[in-house]
């Protein structure tokens, strides 16, 4: 039995449905990423998580407990804002104390646990600042030590790290992790950051106009999008849109743009309109004579650790990353080929590949 | 040379506000010096303002008691609607802050639809509703509420009443402004934490207002310790403040010299316990709020 389960969560404004139909399960101590574009339903459905947000239909049970009709100040769990919210008026010590003084926790074991929750984010010498003479990594760590040390039965985190720049970012997101692994709450991440999820989570959930679309390991949901949304979403992509041209012996001809691809045959089903997906990553440079289609370098960006290539080709345009091995690769205007290897283009239905 | 240059680059400047600079001294500056020199004055009944000097006029309010109650009831009054409108216009701001428009843009209307109203036109409405054959009187008696005439004119109640409908918009803004500032999630915060609706209030949005309600506060203490118009038409000549015995010593018994000093000593009383709050509140909350 899950941990914490959202059971056909439905939450409706007026005629706007924000969120239509969540189900997830949750085990104890998973980290699960709600993952979607703003306005995709997931700070609704972190809402009623939390509390805030009644929802229209559905239940949400944690460990066995129906908690639907419990008020957000009854729910006992910790909640990290995007604002942070921290009491401006309370020192760091009694911003992390005061969920402890609500439970009635007596004075000395609420001074040892505020004192444990802040070793645990590195803020001990801190105490007794205000948190307007806190930096912005700091302030987060205060909200994470707030939320964490009442002992909640889950953390729940709305776009944590969204105010940081991207250096401290980083650090942050290695921090949690390694923070959530050792007190080893159930945790809800909700984020709009692709590679925050995906670094931080057991698993992610992805979501787009109100709905789950695909929830699986980080690695599963990259490497095998279930629609066009979901590999747009999950890093860069290239969606080659074409139409089911000839297939024989288990291969299939799909004609895109002005070219022709040719794939695997992985499902009799599929006719007429189809997506054909590969990541960047995955097209290799070959001389124009091996490659499996032809092209001209259009621009070539350096980023440091790798280099982006817009390729100009009869399929369209394509997006090419190569990791930097200390040398330059192709230089702009040069014809070449592109390659993969069988099985890394992903094939979806056209049509339900646009929902 | 460059200081010659300089000197000159500072003519214009100083020529353009030279007009509101005059107009300030000649109707503010110039006046106050006046009342504070004819307050040393000597004065008799007979023969008007002595050209002599003296520290009689102050002497005489430091000492005599009917004075001492003036002032008394003065900064009395001046306390006691201060706190009302706290009470009130705190409460007020923050309801106000949580409606929806249009009911927010309307309500906001009609809380400061009392400074849109002159204020004698507005004592003169509370004299027709609490005076003693007035609206509410006569409704009540007619209701067989009450049998004798309800009598709020020439009270202490009377002028709380009317003070505290003028400032509280005072009180209103204040609040509202600290308001603005406060993060909504904070609110969510103290109750994710376990907190009730109501010691969130207490505990979390109330002091990251209290800046507002106490810069309100100065407001409207000052201006009721200062209030004329107000006390004069309901407290009348029963219930004087310190306004009003300097007006009655200028214009009634002539004595400006006396009325002079009165003036000065509210100012200068004004002034010290206005200093002196500010100083206590910038003290208090210049770590927190920066």
């Amino acid at each position: 039995m899950s941990f914490l389960r959202m059971e056909g969560l439905v939450k409706k404004f007026g005629d706007f449905t924000a969120v239509e139909r969540v189900d997830l399960s949750v085990e104890k101590g998973e980290f699960v990423s709600l993952l979607g574009p703003s306005g995709c339903g997931k700070t609704t459905t972190l809402q009623m998580i939390a509390g805030f947000v009644e929802p229209t239909e559905g239940r949400i049970i944690i460990d066995g407990r129906d908690i639907t009709d419990v008020k957000a100040n009854q729910r006992g769990l910790g909640i990290v804002f995007q604002s942070y919210a921290l009491f401006p008026h309370m020192t760091v010590f009694d911003n992390v104390g005061f969920g402890l003084e609500m439970r009635g926790v007596a004075k000395d074991e609420r001074r040892q646990r505020i004192e444990e929750a802040l070793e645990l984010v590195h803020l001990e010498p801190f105490a007794h600042r205000f948190p307007r003479e806190l930096s912005g990594g700091q302030r987060q760590r205060v909200a994470v030590a707030r939320a964490l040390v009442i002992k909640p039965d889950v953390l729940l985190l709305d776009e944590p790290l969204s105010n940081l720049d991207a250096k401290l970012r980083e650090d942050m997101q290695m921090e949690l992790r390694s923070i959530q692994r050792t007190v080893g709450t159930t945790t809800i991440l909700v984020t709009h950051d692709q590679t925050e999820a995906m670094a931080m989570s057991d698993r992610i959930a992805v979501m787009d106009q109100g709905r789950l679309v695909q929830v699986g390991v980080p690695l599963d949901a990259y490497e095998a999008p279930r629609t066009t949304f979901v590999s747009n979403f999950l890093g860069k992509t290239n969606t080659l849109r074409g139409t089911v041209a000839s297939r024989a012996k288990g291969r299939m001809q799909v004609r895109v743009g002005e070219g022709m691809v040719d794939v695997r045959d992985v499902d009799p089903d599929l006719q007429g309109a189809i997506s054909l997906s590969i990541r960047p990553e995955k097209l290799h440079f070959t001389s124009p004579a091996d490659g499996r289609i032809t092209g001209r370098v259009h621009t070539r960006l350096f980023l440091g650790n790798h280099w982006l290539f817009q390729v100009e080709s009869p399929v369209g345009a394509l997006l090419v990353t190569v990791e930097n091995s200390g040398e330059s690769v192709v230089e702009e205007n040069q014809q070449i080929g592109l390659t993969w290897k069988p099985g890394e283009i992903r094939i979806l239905p056209g049509n339900a590949a646009d929902e | 040379m460059s200081s010659h240059s300089t000197a000159k680059a500072l003519i214009p400047p100083y020529l353009l506000s030279a007009p509101a600079l005059i107009l300030y001294l000649a109707m503010l500056g110039v006046p106050m010096l006046l009342t504070f020199v004819l307050s040393f004055n000597a004065y008799d009944f007979n023969k008007g303002i002595l050209p002599s000097y003296s520290l009689d006029n102050y002497i005489e309010i430091v000492t005599d008691s009917y004075f001492h109650e003036i002032f008394a009831r003065t900064f009395g009054l001046a306390l006691l609607v201060t706190v009302i409108c706290a009470l009130i216009g705190a409460p007020e701001a923050y309801i106000l802050s949580r409606m929806r428009n249009p009911w927010r843009s309307f309500f906001l209307v009609v809380i400061l639809g009392p400074l849109l109203i002159s204020v004698i036109v507005r004592t003169l409405g509370w004299a027709l509703l609490i005076g003693g054959s007035g609206v509410i009187s006569s409704t009540l008696q007619s209701l067989g509420l009450i049998d004798e005439p309800f009598q709020l004119m020439f009270t202490f109640t009377g002028m709380t009443i009317a003070l505290v409908h003028v400032l509280v918009p005072f009180m209103v803004i204040a609040v509202w402004a600290s308001l603005q500032k406060l993060d909504p999630a904070v609110e969510d915060a103290g109750l994710s934490l376990g907190a009730s609706q109501f010691t969130v209030l207490r505990r979390i949005v109330l002091p990251q207002v209290m800046p507002g309600v106490l810069s309100g506060s100065m407001i409207v203490f000052a201006l009721t310790a200062s209030a004329f118009a107000t006390p004069a038409i309901i407290g009348g000549r029963r219930l004087k403040v310190v306004a009003t015995t300097a007006y009655d010593e200028f214009l009634s018994t002539l004595n400006w010299p006396l009325g002079a000093a009165i003036a000065v000593v509210l100012l200068i009383a004004n002034i010290v316990i206005i200093a002196s709050y500010n100083r206590f509140i910038e003290r208090k909350y210049a770590q927190v709020f920066g």
